[in-house]
């Protein structure tokens, strides 16, 4: 990733008011992490599972804190569970999703293809708000793609 | 030593703080405690994660979590992640009957074979995590756990009991309790938290 978009992601959170961040770092979005590390604005929350990274941003959101639960875009099929909980127990309207969509959308690049790209519209309509970005020119992107890229809603 | 003696024990010790409960928890922390901070989650394998994120969001307060054994082997991972990120102001109980009682058939869970749950946590840098198996230990490291600073896991011992499953069902509405809980934090901590649409 070019530092300057790096920078302009890092930028778009902080304008966003988002301060809190649980990371499952990916390859290649992670430049962003010291970007975010070094900045005092942002309170970051390393952990071992995106599953857990949700319950954290849950639990943070509900305590004032506003939150984003950076991952890969395999990392939405692996937190199906928690983030299905959360859309549907915690729901927060400022509660966000951030990740790297290239390997949802691209074929060659995740084993999880079809189960990711259901994960997210189930996260979608459980109350969950997606960001999505998309970081790097996908080389065959599937036809069939769900959701628009770059997007905040 | 039965979960219900724990948490009568557990009562007159919460004041202002946050509580979490996993499911199994809840019933009966519902039923003894009608404090505006507690939040019932009526799901497994979220309670320490919700925990530890409402404890790195307001690390002046402290947060208690209450879980059982079937809800932290279900999220193992939570354990190192607590240790790295360490806060010092969450207490966390864990109820072990040693059975995934809530099924209705009883299986054992894998503490009832050789999986030590606080040896787990201690080795994933939790230092002060504990098991206890009578409940003047369990009161001496409660006690313990909550007055003094740092992060603290007690494991106790329990029996299974199947009073959860006759108990009767709190009339709140977790959506609704949610909303208790946040107004709650939001008065005791004077800051906004839920705005309205716009």
């Amino acid at each position: 990733m070019e530092p300057e978009l790096a920078s302009k992601l890092v930028n778009g959170l902080r304008s966003a008011g988002i301060n809190f961040v649980t990371c499952l770092p990916e390859t290649r979005l992670s430049q962003i992490l010291p970007l975010m590390r070094e900045d005092s604005f942002f309170q970051l929350a390393p952990v071992a599972s995106e599953a857990e990274g949700v319950s954290i941003a849950a639990g943070a959101s509900l305590g004032g804190k506003q939150v984003t639960c950076y991952m890969e875009g395999t990392g939405v099929f692996v937190s199906t569970y928690k983030s299905s909980y959360r859309g549907r127990t915690l729901r927060r309207a400022d509660a966000s999703f951030g990740f790297y969509v290239g390997s949802v959308a691209d074929k060659h690049n995740s084993f999880h293809l079809d189960r990711s790209r259901r994960s997210l519209l189930q996260s979608d309509h459980r109350g969950n708000r997606i960001i999505t970005h998309r970081a790097f020119p996908i080389a065959q992107p599937s036809k069939t793609l769900p959701i628009p890229l770059s997007k905040c809603r | 030593m039965n979960r219900r003696a724990c948490l009568e024990a557990l009562l007159p010790f919460v004041k202002d703080q946050l509580v979490v409960a996993s499911v199994s928890g809840q019933w009966v922390w519902g039923q003894l405690s009608k404090h505006e901070g507690n939040l019932l989650l009526g799901s497994m394998g979220n309670a320490l994660g919700v925990g530890m994120g409402l404890a790195l969001g307001l690390p002046h307060r402290q947060v208690i979590v209450i879980e059982s054994d079937g809800s932290v082997l279900l999220s193992l991972f939570n354990l190192p992640t607590l240790g790295t990120l360490h806060p010092d102001n969450l207490k966390v109980f864990v109820f072990d009957n040693e059975a995934y009682s809530g099924s209705r058939i009883s299986r054992p869970s894998a503490t009832a074979a050789k999986t030590d749950i606080a040896a787990i946590a201690r080795d994933s840098g939790i230092e002060r995590a504990v098991t206890v198996r009578d409940l003047g230990n369990f009161n001496r490291e409660m006690s313990s756990t909550i007055k003094e600073p740092g992060l603290g896991f007690v494991v106790a011992k329990v029996e299974e009991t199947f009073e959860h499953r006759n108990a009767e069902r709190s009339d709140v509405d977790l959506m609704e309790n949610k909303y208790r809980f946040v107004r709650y934090v939001e008065r005791t901590e004077g800051k906004p938290i839920f705005l309205g649409p716009g």
